[in-house]
């Protein structure tokens, strides 16, 4: 196992407990910061990084949800939260060369498609159980995504905002804690 | 302009482009909704109210009508009126009953008054009602004209349906 290993699994865990702990707090609908996250591991740490904080965050909140057992749609989220943690990592990968206002902008417009992208996957998942019961597919694709259109909208809007401000400097601080050796004293706990 | 901006640009107009159309689906979905509840509502309506057509002429040629105006079952000549325009009047009680004075400021003087009349769809013809427009009793489809003229009123009135 690499050095890094056991630090990176501690952050995993801390971070996912970090959104399922966002997630289960009391918030206006639709405005979340699950995603923020994930991105921002995804930039920092990697696709594969971003992908298993996705992956777990998801899962669990299918689970722990106040709205419930995710069901059939869980596995909708769960691809809907890969695609940001993707996009993080694609970005982190590509945007070395941007800082500043231009790195906020392009976080934001990122932000706001890669929401839109997982509202459409959980939709997707939503007219698909919709389907399930006997409705015509293109009847429940078209009802779900209509009478999400609102909620769509405050998710984008929010994390647009959202990435826009807060993703430069919180990458930067992130890149910082986790620069290495100079930041982790390797040194016991008992001194 | 590099290409990065560009692609950047193109996404965000995407994102604008889906939210917009899905948006614009919303608010068309809620556009039908309502407007069926409207239909809905005012089929009820219907039977707990009528229509009426009114006609107001000011004895120079100014006329208005107030077409299908909707008014309460049981609604008289003279509540419709009312219900269309600034409407002054004396009570004088019993059988004289009310007596409309004035429409929308022309008041009635020694010389002119305010008179109703009923068109009668079956003799195709305007009747002059002698008797107060509140006696009145409307039914779905009346049509009925005050006029302002001459106390010596002649035949035909001054207006046609």
């Amino acid at each position: 196992m690499q050095p890094q290993a056991p630090r990176q699994l501690v952050l995993l865990t801390v971070l996912t407990a970090l959104c399922i702990g966002l997630q289960l707090s009391p918030r206006p609908p639709n405005v979340e910061f699950t995603s923020l996250i994930v991105f921002l591991v995804g930039a920092v740490f990697g696709i594969s990084f971003g992908v298993s904080l996705a992956f777990l965050v998801m899962f669990v909140n299918g689970f722990l949800s106040p709205w419930g057992f995710a069901g059939f749609v869980l596995p909708f989220q769960v691809a809907g939260m890969v695609a940001v943690g993707i996009g993080g990592g694609l970005h982190g990968r590509a945007s070395s060369g941007s800082h500043g206002a231009r790195l906020c902008v392009e976080t934001a417009v990122l932000g706001a498609f890669l929401t839109l992208v997982y509202d459409m996957v959980t939709n997707l998942g939503v007219a698909a159980s919709y389907a399930l019961t006997g409705m015509p597919l293109h009847l429940a694709l078209a009802s779900t995504f209509i009478s999400g259109a609102l909620f769509s909208v405050i998710h984008v809007v929010s994390n647009a905002a959202v990435f826009g401000v807060v993703f430069v400097p919180l990458s930067n601080a992130l890149r910082r804690l986790s620069g290495g050796g100079e930041n982790w004293k390797e040194e016991s706990l008992l001194t | 302009m590099e290409r990065r901006v560009f692609t950047y640009i193109a996404l965000a107009l995407l994102v604008w482009g889906i939210s917009g159309t899905a948006t614009a689906g919303y608010y068309f979905v809620q556009y039908r909704m309502y407007w069926n509840e409207y239909r809905h509502l005012s089929n009820l309506m219907e039977f707990v109210s009528l229509r009426v057509n009114i006609l107001v002429t000011y004895g120079n040629g100014t006329r208005a009508w107030f077409n299908n105006t909707v008014l309460p079952i049981n609604a008289t000549a003279f509540t419709a009126i009312l219900a269309v325009a600034d409407v002054k009047y004396e009570d004088y009680g019993g059988d004289a009953g009310i007596l409309v004075t004035s429409i929308n400021g022309l008041a009635g003087d020694s010389t002119h008054g305010w008179f109703y009349w009923f068109w009668d769809a079956e003799g195709l013809e305007w009747v002059y009602q002698s008797y107060s427009c509140a006696a009145r009793i409307l039914h779905g489809g009346d049509t009925f004209a005050f006029t302002y003229q001459s106390f010596g009123i002649t035949w035909p009135p001054p207006f046609s349906p």
